[in-house]
């Protein structure tokens, strides 16, 4: 018996030595993720897009200015008079001048002196 | 002859204005003396600190003459504070008169005493006549005061009464007002006018017997350390502001007044 023939005889038995493969650098899955991601922004953008479209802005109320009537008040048969004018004129100045009254004059704070001579 | 015509009445224009600011020209006056009455009480000090310091001959003379002249500046300048509240009283225009004799009586009184007090000092020949003329006028001192602090009470009195005067008068002319016209407005109105001329009246017997009680506080005015009589000023012059008080509410119902008959409704 050969030797060299009892070697390749025995070869397919033998375990085959693997070869390492390269690990990815990015896994599988997490490129999904990202895919789907991308794609559900993109879907939301355009859905977004497509709504503007549909529905125009509604522009923004303002609200309307409604003026308190004025109560139309009726002048009496004495408001024309010279007397009640007159009353009236006096009584505004009276106000006025009240109010104006200093109970308190500083310009007589009585002097204050030092009398004793201290010799 | 025209010329001769228009000359009183060119010089009644020309003193007019000095008639008005009398009060005004005593203010200025007594700034005046209280600047001097400032300047010569420092001359004093010095010379009185140099004497007891010394007791030379020299800065007893030198004391001496500024002693004299202090106490002369003080006499004057006491009087033309006295001076100022006469004026202010022949300003006034709201005491009786009988009121504003009796305070002039007083000024008068002070102005009286100052002008003795004035010739002592006049004839002062040392420090011990000096000492004895100046506690002349602290002996006296607080009875000026008193008189100066009831002047003001009464000159504030007097500036009261001029408002109460035209405030009655405004009333009177709103009463008149709505007694002419009475009948031209709703029964309900009418009713309503009576009763705030009511509530006017009222205020207004408030403010007399708040002028009432200042007049008796006045009249009995006394103190005889100047804190007593600050503090009865004081007393007086928070009633005078009550008073005011009261005048400034009763005008203001007086404006409320006027308005509700300018309107019929």
């Amino acid at each position: 018996m050969d030797t060299t023939e009892q070697i390749i005889t025995q070869a397919p038995n033998a375990p085959v030595p693997q070869v390492p493969q390269p690990k990815p650098v990015f896994p599988l899955w997490g490129a999904a993720l990202i895919a789907i991601l991308i794609g559900g922004g993109v879907l939301l953008t355009w859905r977004s897009f497509q709504q503007n479209e549909g529905f125009p802005a509604l522009p923004t109320p303002t609200p309307t200015v409604v003026p308190t009537p004025t109560p139309i008040r009726t002048l009496s048969a004495l408001a024309s008079q010279s007397a009640f004018l007159s009353l009236a004129t006096n009584v505004a100045s009276l106000s006025t001048q009240l109010r104006n009254f200093v109970t308190e004059d500083p310009s007589l704070s009585p002097p204050v002196l030092d009398l004793p001579l201290g010799f | 002859m025209k010329v001769l015509k228009i000359l009183p009445l060119v010089l009644l224009l020309l003193l007019v204005p000095h008639v008005v600011a009398s009060s005004q020209q005593a203010y200025q006056d007594y700034l005046f003396q209280f600047d001097i009455y400032r300047q010569k009480y420092s001359e004093f000090t010095v010379a009185k600190n140099e004497y007891l310091k010394f007791k030379t001959l020299t800065s007893q003379t030198t004391a001496l003459a500024k002693t004299i002249a202090m106490l002369s500046q003080r006499d004057l300048l006491l009087r033309a504070y006295l001076l100022l509240l006469n004026e202010k009283l022949n300003e006034d225009r709201g005491l009786l008169s009988i009121d504003r004799v009796t305070y002039q009586t007083l000024l008068t009184n002070e102005v009286v005493f100052l002008e003795g007090h004035s010739r002592l000092v006049t004839s002062i020949a040392s420090l011990e006549d000096a000492s004895e003329t100046s506690q002349q006028l602290e002996s006296h001192y607080s009875i000026l005061q008193a008189s100066m602090r009831q002047t003001i009470g009464g000159l504030s009195l007097g500036q009261l009464i001029v408002y109460a005067r035209v405030f009655d008068t405004a009333l009177a002319d709103a009463r008149a007002l709505v007694d002419s016209s009475r009948g031209t407005f709703s029964p309900q109105k009418q009713a309503t006018i009576d009763r705030w001329i009511l509530q006017i009246t009222n205020v207004r017997s408030l403010y007399q017997q708040k002028q009432e009680q200042i007049a008796r506080l006045n009249a009995q005015f006394k103190g005889t350390s100047l804190d007593e009589q600050n503090s009865n000023l004081s007393t007086i012059k928070k009633n005078v502001a009550e008073a005011r008080q009261y005048l400034i509410e009763g005008t203001g119902y007086l404006g409320e007044l006027v308005d509700a008959l300018r309107y019929e409704d």
